[in-house]
């Protein structure tokens, strides 16, 4: 219950009477008051001339406005004309926002405020370190070149172990030998035969065969433990001489006819070919370790290198750096291995 | 990812992600050390990157650096005395461009990255979200909320002028 009406609740009754909630007793009661209070009277038709219009009844692209996107949380066309310049927007959209800027056309100015909130880039920004960012290419160095460089440092470390006098496979010279049905029947076809390299001394690059054609001068003991690799095991091959048949003249002062020509010797000239030995290696394929040394080895023979050369060849070009070795022969016997920046040594 | 292909990607997009990192951190050095840091991850990585996808796997581990950053420093609580400072210096406006740098720095830094991956690289929503580790929708809600920033931050500045 509201009770007596008087001038410090009156509001609530003026608020009632407007919202039609007093009871005829209670109007009555109201219009006592106000004939007592005629200076509240004006207040009343104040409260009265207060209308709220509703802008959702009264402005449909206002309500429109006001409606949120779910989740951006933006009002809708704020959403459509952020949407308009995200270029997401789809036809009806399209179409709704220009709905929208047709009934506010103020709406366009918030529209050119959202196309320059697109920022473009700052192009006095660039990276100072690019330069230092730049790779080179990788070398590609598989397993086995590394293996081939071991092997090959191994067995030139061994020879060095055994004798201090260094191998010259270019000493071996090419020769002709008895093999009845073979065309290429040289020495230097020994190479191409299976080879045992971790067999001591220089004799081993040459074949087994070759061990059996070639005796005594070429081949080791068969039965020595450890036979040694020095300058004596070494056998020079004299180079091939053809075998021709020679007249001589019969008398001192005979000249030789026409007809029996004398003819010297001939050297016999071999120029044997690599290029199909490296052709597994050039072309990438993959070949076993051994193999792979041993072509390499029979090549720089056939080319003339030393076995030396061979082996620093070899490793410079691996370890993309100057490889050399050094002797030095006084009271004690140094051999160095430089490599780059670094050397080893041993003295004995 | 070949060697030619890494070198290509140094040249066409360091300066890019470089530029996004510093307008997300504006601090020169810190941003020099991230796109170092992020070329040599990917150079690391080089043999497992898709070539085509280099720029995308730079930006990607360009940001995540950045955030590792901005996390660890903001426990270590010299990050915001950092953004204190760079704010005082730059209070006057000459154009919109230097208008919208300030706008950005008010904007959150999650806001920010989204905004500068879309203006400056152009990249579409899926392709902000694989950078950022967002989902395509919060990729949507993030850049529009900050366009509305934007040009509140417009408004509020033509109004001063």
């Amino acid at each position: 219950m509201m009770g007596q009406i008087n001038r410090d609740n009156y509001e609530v009754y003026f608020l009632d009477f407007i919202e039609g909630n007093l009871s005829k007793s209670q109007i009555s009661m109201l219009n006592a008051f106000l004939a007592n209070n005629p200076d509240l009277k004006a207040e009343l038709d104040g409260f009265e001339a207060i209308t709220i219009e509703d802008p959702l009844e009264s402005n449909d692209s206002l309500k429109a406005s006001l409606k949120r996107e779910e989740t951006t949380g933006l009002l809708e066309h704020e959403y459509l004309m952020i949407s308009q310049i995200e270029n997401t927007i789809t036809p009806d959209e399209k179409a709704k926002l220009s709905e929208l800027v047709n009934k506010s056309p103020d709406l366009l100015d918030s529209l050119a405020l959202y196309h320059k909130t697109i920022i473009s880039k700052d192009q006095s920004v660039s990276f100072p370190n690019k330069a230092t960012l730049i790779q080179k290419d990788k070398k590609v160095v598989v397993w086995w070149q590394y293996a081939t460089a071991a092997a090959i440092l191994l067995f030139a470390m061994l020879n060095w172990n055994i004798s201090n006098k260094e191998y010259f496979p270019k000493n071996f010279a090419f020769t002709e030998v008895s093999t009845p049905s073979e065309s290429s029947n040289y020495a230097f076809t020994l190479v191409e035969e299976e080879l045992v390299i971790e067999e001591k001394g220089p004799v081993n690059l040459l074949a087994k065969k070759v061990q059996k054609e070639i005796p005594d001068v070429i081949t080791s003991p068969q039965n020595e433990p450890t036979p040694q690799f020095n300058q004596e095991s070494i056998a020079l091959v004299e180079p091939p001489i053809k075998k021709e048949p020679i007249s001589l003249p019969k008398q001192a002062n005979e000249t030789p006819s026409e007809e029996e020509p004398i003819t010297p010797p001939i050297k016999e000239e071999v120029t044997p070919s690599t290029t199909d030995e490296f052709a597994s290696t050039t072309k990438g394929e993959f070949i076993p370790i051994d193999e792979f040394v041993k072509n390499k080895i029979k090549s720089d023979v056939l080319k003339g290198k030393t076995f030396s050369e061979t082996v620093l060849d070899e490793l410079s070009e691996l370890a993309n750096e100057k490889i050399s070795f050094e002797t030095k022969n006084g009271e004690t016997q140094k051999l160095a291995l430089n490599i780059g920046k670094f050397s080893f040594s041993r003295s004995r | 990812m070949t060697v030619k292909e890494y070198n290509n990607t140094v040249e066409l997009y360091s300066d890019n992600v470089f530029r996004f990192i510093l307008k997300n951190i504006r601090d020169e050095e810190k941003a020099k050390d991230i796109v170092q840091d992020a070329f040599a991850k990917m150079w690391l990585k080089a043999d497992e990157i898709d070539g085509e996808k280099s720029k995308s796997y730079l930006f990607t581990t360009a940001y995540r650096t950045m955030i590792d950053l901005i996390r660890r420093e903001k426990k270590q609580g010299d990050w915001e005395e950092v953004k204190e400072q760079s704010y005082a210096h730059n209070d006057s406006y000459s154009g919109l461009g230097e208008i919208l740098q300030n706008a950005l720095q008010k904007l959150s830094e999650i806001q920010r990255s989204v905004i500068l991956l879309r203006d400056y690289e152009g990249y579409d929503y899926s392709e902000i979200g694989e950078i950022t580790g967002l989902s395509l929708s919060q990729v949507k809600v993030y850049i529009f909320r900050a366009r509305k920033s934007l040009k509140d931050y417009l408004v509020s500045v033509d109004t001063v002028i």
